[in-house]
């Protein structure tokens, strides 16, 4: 189970750094992305289990991003969870609709946050098992 | 009597009539049936600039330079009113806007009319009464016109505001996110002094959060974009919950916290979320301003038919009349008038108003200088909106889960569908509840703050009234592993989807919509589809298969309400059938034995240990098996059977 290999995408380097030193600890493989096109870049590299993605991104939204992967069928299974500090009435919604898996808001709960990524993790693409 | 009345009404007509048109600010002008000006008083002329003119009925509007509303639209002859009011119509507000060579810029005028009757009531003429609305037109132009302005004002605020809380909040997830990873020495081993200053930060951004919070919610309200999610609500559990959130600043001014729930409240439906924010709020008031020693009261009670109150009475410095007019009003402080300003946002109490507003409700004070103050909200008992009371014999649900947030979704999502649902935060919290009633199915965390959910299970497990009740583990932990041993009937690892959720009820047997379906289980396909068109009738889903291994995988992808099987069979037949059946989670279905065969009396002892029923096909007939059918399933809609 160790070593899974996360993307965390957020153009906040502290926020960045917080979910990936959370993750690490848990024994997570993370490499971080601040914009959408160092995510495409390590989308292809890295090809990571999970990604947690901001929604709110300089130039490419999080959400246009999250479309742009399911439409590629190298991702389209991927598991994503959107990540945001936003939570307006229908923001869950959008996420989902754009083709996340999941939604956590920030602030995280730090105590929590690993467990809820293996839970994500475990149940895979809209609840089809992930394959090993 | 009438010689004066008729001298009263002489007087009328020949002195008081001209003088009251003649001074009247309102425009008259009176015409009879061809047309002809009869009266047109002084006002008249005054607004429209030309006094009457020798024309036609007809040709009115033009020689008066007559417009509709539009100003560019001559008004045509048939809605004028004076035409309308010889013709024998009634005419009222009508607006027309005049314009000619003595009003070159044009007045807007308001016109009533009415037919002129005879003495045998028959239309000799017409009356019209007018008068100049332009200023009040263009003022009303102009509050319309601010208001607009006003409102995406307030629009760009609120949009303002909510974008202002996403961005503090952002760095304040880093704030809280590395002090706490510090703070519990996950970082590595820190000095006590260390961990006390972290715990300050911590507590600092906490507090900053509540704001930003706080902000967020206020506009939200605002804007009409705050969700509601109703559900049933035990008031003294999560009175307690905010009690035990506060407790450490209670103990700390040795101030005795009291609960008075009224038994007769009964179940209230509302946001549970909402409520507690709401009783966070006046129960930190109240601590904060309760001197040492203290006491203070919670109280929940009813409120008339449809309403319930939930008070909190404090015995602090109570606040002067003028204070109370103005403590709900947005970012007013009253801690700032008395010194020894403390942690507040300053909009608790206008967050409280507009949350109580926002659900129906209200909220108010009493207080006296001295003697205390009684905060209360009062709201609807049930809540209406998307989600409605169960219906009655819905299959009732508990839900076992620490964390607020699912655990409201969870509630949330099976009322939706339905269910009638009661919760539990804590292991304490469900073992109580299972020991009050039998549930038709628990939903369990494993990671409870006081108890392992194994823990949980093991208790229900042990004996009472939940010992066979299915039970779905919902987790974050996916140690699947450890639940060997113990009967739990499904696994669902966290993030859940609602579909998951629901088809694994549905899996156990606690369906919404009044039980699973029929099983109907013969190897003749004639008899299934006789059995199922005679089931459906009666008001039954049915399910049929036409062997017994079939029948198995069916009932574990849908737990049936009840089976109707046939002894003899190819493959397994009925009496192999029973046998597992009855071992599996499916099993407590009540099974009738639908048979041609004639038994021997070791067959009938087997089948009266493991079948609810055995039916003769022939001696018996689908009459006795329907009737004996609706004895433990009743039939549509009704309660599922057991």
């Amino acid at each position: 189970m160790g070593g899974e290999r996360l993307l965390v995408v957020d153009d906040n380097l502290a926020n960045q750094k917080l979910a990936s030193v959370l993750l690490e600890d848990d024994g997570f493989t993370v490499r971080t992305a601040a914009n959408a096109s160092e995510a495409l870049a390590l989308v292809e590299s890295f090809s990571p289990r999970l990604i947690l993605m901001d929604v709110e991104l300089p130039g490419m939204s999080g959400l246009e991003l999250v479309e742009r992967l399911r439409a590629d069928p190298e991702t389209s299974t991927t598991t994503i969870v959107a990540f945001t500090a936003y939570a307006m009435k229908g923001d869950e919604q959008r996420a989902l609709a754009a083709g996340c898996d999941g939604y956590i808001t920030k602030p995280i709960d730090t105590r929590r946050f690993a467990a809820t990524i293996r839970g994500y993790l475990a149940r895979g693409r809209a609840g089809i098992p992930p394959e090993r | 009597m009438a010689e004066i009345a008729s001298q009263a009404s002489g007087v009328f007509h020949t002195r008081i009539c001209p003088s009251i048109l003649a001074s009247l600010a309102d425009g008259v002008v009176v015409a009879d049936e061809q047309g002809r000006i009869l009266f047109f008083n002084p006002a008249a002329g005054k607004i429209l600039g030309i006094g009457p003119v020798p024309s036609t009925l007809e040709d009115w509007p033009r020689a008066h330079g007559c417009f509709l509303p539009d100003r560019t639209t001559r008004c045509p002859t048939e809605v004028f009113p004076l035409v309308r009011a010889v013709r024998g119509e009634t005419v009222s507000d009508f607006e027309l806007f005049v314009r000619n060579e003595t009003v070159p810029h044009g007045i807007f005028i308001s016109v009533n009319g009415a037919p002129l009757l005879d003495e045998r009531g028959r239309p000799v003429g017409g009356v019209v009464v007018f008068r100049d609305v332009t200023e009040r037109k263009r003022l009303l132009d102009e509050l319309d016109r601010k208001n607009r302005k006003l409102e995406e004002a307030s629009r760009r605020k609120s949009e303002f505001v909510a974008s202002m809380s996403h961005e503090l909040r952002t760095p304040l997830n880093a704030i809280i996110g590395f002090s706490e990873i510090v703070h519990d020495g996950r970082a590595g081993a820190i000095s006590a002094q260390q961990k006390e200053f972290l715990g300050d930060i911590l507590t600092s951004s906490q507090h900053l959060l509540r704001i930003v919070n706080d902000v967020l919610d206020l506009a939200k309200v605002e804007a009409g974009k705050m969700d509601f999610h109703a559900e049933p609500i035990e008031l003294e559990a999560l009175v307690q919950e905010v009690r035990d959130v506060l407790g450490a600043l209670a103990a700390a001014k040795r101030i005795r916290i009291e609960t008075e729930v009224d038994p007769a409240l009964g179940v209230v439906h509302a946001d549970p979320s909402r409520l507690k924010q709401v009783l966070y709020n006046y129960l930190s008031n109240a601590l904060k301003f309760t001197g040492d020693g203290g006491r203070v009261v919670v109280r929940a009670l009813r409120e008339g038919a449809d309403a319930f109150r939930v008070e909190v009475e404090d015995t602090g410095a109570g606040m002067k009349r003028e204070d109370l007019e103005r403590i709900f009003v947005d970012f007013h402080q009253l801690e700032t008038s008395r010194g020894g300003r403390q942690a507040g946002t300053g909009l608790g109490l206008a967050l409280t108003k507009r949350l109580a507003e926002a659900q129906g409700g209200q909220v108010g004070v009493e207080s006296e200088p001295g003697r205390g103050s009684v905060f209360h909200i009062v709201l609807p008992r049930f809540a209406n909106g998307e989600e409605s009371a169960p219906r009655p014999g819905a299959p009732t649900i508990l839900v076992v889960e620490a964390d607020e947030g699912d655990r409201a979704w969870l509630a949330r999502t099976l009322s939706r569908a339905g269910y009638a649902v009661q919760t539990a935060a804590s292991g304490a919290e469900a073992i109580a509840r299972c020991q009050e009633r039998t549930f038709d199915a628990v939903t369990l965390d494993l990671l409870l703050p006081d108890a392992s959910g194994w823990n949980v299970l093991r208790a229900m497990r042990a004996g009472g009234p939940n010992r066979n009740t299915p039970t779905i583990v919902v987790s974050v932990v996916a140690e699947k592993e450890s639940a060997a041993g113990f009967a739990v009937q499904d696994f669902l690892v966290q993030p859940v989807v609602p579909d998951d959720l629901l088809s694994s009820l549905r899996r156990i047997g606690a369906s919404p919509g009044g039980g699973g379906p029929v099983l109907v289980i013969d190897d003749d396909p004639e008899s299934v589809s006789v059995m199922e068109t005679v089931l459906r009738e009666a008001g039954y889903r049915t399910i049929g298969c036409t062997d017994a291994a079939t029948g198995l995988l069916a009932s574990e992808r849908e737990a049936p309400s009840a089976v109707v099987v046939d002894l003899l069979m190819p493959g397994l037949d009925g009496f192999g059938f029973l046998e597992r059946f009855k071992k599996s989670p499916q099993g407590r279905a009540p099974v009738i034995v639908w048979t041609g065969k004639d038994l021997t009396a070791s067959e009938r002892a087997r089948l009266e240990s493991s079948a609810e029923l055995v039916v003769d096909k022939l001696k018996d007939g689908m009459s006795v098996l329907l009737e004996s059918l609706q004895a433990h399933v009743p039939s549509p809609g009704g309660a599922r059977g057991r």
